[in-house]
């Protein structure tokens, strides 16, 4: 990911034009899915992302209120940086 | 009681100010001063997924044994090559050699190597922090890794270097693995099974750093650790927000949210 889709000029524009994203180590999902400081909504969908992890490196849409749209384990995936944002506006057919 | 410039004093600067400008924009001179004693420290992998740090003998063995040369001296011109070249400004990346800080590593293990197996993101990026007449200030970003033995790899997330010179001595220098869980990778192979396994783990310490130096002075290195992350990676441009600030945005700004599941931390090279 690093050396590819994310390196890739075109995939960073629409990442930074049309989406709000985050990174984080799948093994503290869970951490913050029972964090009881933050909002009720955060963490149920912290949960619902953990429960689709694909390991070792997965990419999930999710719409503005938390509803599932798509995902990308890295594992298998084909397509290059072209099919990285091939899949970021293909998830956003259900939006 | 000050006066005119004559003809022949502005001839006189006209003659050395062609002079001085060349000699600003040399490259500095060869540090001087005594050498510095450099401390090393190197703590075991407290916790990784898959227990190799702890399984692989030579793993084992390095948390155990610590550092190959735990103190000696350094001689004053070692790193001149990471002074900054004269064209560099404050607040500007360059990027040196990386040799010198791949030959400081040995004192950890002699396997240190400058060029990463399986990533292009290799060697070192400095920053101009200061730059006076009494003082440079740099702050570095080194990639490398270590060949512990011919199947055992060690590849710590990254190094962050302050070195500081002051009238030509070098005075401050700090090299060190940043502590974030999670921040070394490693491939073994194991002789059970005979494949490369992976593992990815938590080392607490790993630094040199000079005895008895001057402290740096205090300043938000935020901006310039920045600045070394976009050097490295084209996606450090991405407004990457925190899980749960990023699920509260997409909320307020109605936007879809992309999420990056990972295994090991994305902006260094521990994965």
């Amino acid at each position: 990911m690093r050396a590819g889709p994310l390196s890739d000029s075109a995939v960073i524009e629409t990442l930074d034009e049309g989406f709000v994203s985050t990174w984080i180590l799948a093994k503290d999902l869970p951490g913050v899915a029972a964090d009881e400081s933050l909002d009720a909504e955060v963490r149920r969908i912290a949960g619902e992302v953990h429960g689709r992890y694909a390991y070792p490196v997965d990419t999930q849409v999710l719409a503005p209120d938390g509803r599932f749209l798509g995902q990308r384990p890295a594992n298998g995936a084909t397509g290059g940086a072209r099919g990285y944002r091939d899949f970021l506006t293909g998830s956003l057919k259900d939006l | 009681m000050p006066h005119a410039p004559t003809l022949a004093s502005c001839a006189l600067a006209a003659l050395l100010i062609p002079a001085l400008r060349a000699q600003d924009d040399a490259d500095p001179p060869p540090a001087s001063g005594e050498p510095l004693v450099i401390d090393a420290e190197w703590a075991a992998v407290e916790s990784s997924l898959y227990n190799l740090f702890r399984q692989v003998p030579e793993l084992k063995e390095l948390g155990e044994r610590g550092p190959a040369v735990p103190s000696a001296p350094l001689e004053p011109g070692a790193l001149d090559a990471l002074r900054p070249p004269a064209k560099i400004e404050e607040g500007e990346v360059w990027k040196p050699d990386s040799a010198p800080l791949v030959e400081l590593l040995k004192r950890f293990h002699p396997g240190a190597r400058g060029r990463l197996r399986f990533s292009f993101h290799n060697g070192a990026r400095a920053y101009l922090l200061e730059r006076s007449e009494e003082r440079t200030d740099v702050l570095v970003r080194l990639h490398a890794e270590f060949q512990i033995a011919e199947d055992v790899w060690y590849t710590p997330a990254q190094f962050e270097g302050r070195l500081v010179w002051e009238d030509d001595a070098l005075v401050t220098l700090s090299l060190a693995l940043p502590p974030r869980d999670t921040n070394v990778d490693t491939n073994a192979k194991l002789a059970e099974h005979g494949f490369l396994a992976a593992d990815i783990g938590y080392c607490p310490r790993m630094r040199l750093r000079a005895r008895d130096a001057h402290e740096g002075p205090e300043r938000d290195l935020a901006p310039a650790r920045r600045a070394l992350a976009l050097a490295f990676y084209r996606f450090a441009a991405i407004d990457w927000l925190p899980f749960p600030d990023a699920v509260a945005r997409a909320r307020a700004e109605k936007k879809p949210l992309h999420v990056l599941l990972l295994f090991g931390t994305l902006d260094d090279e521990s994965c």
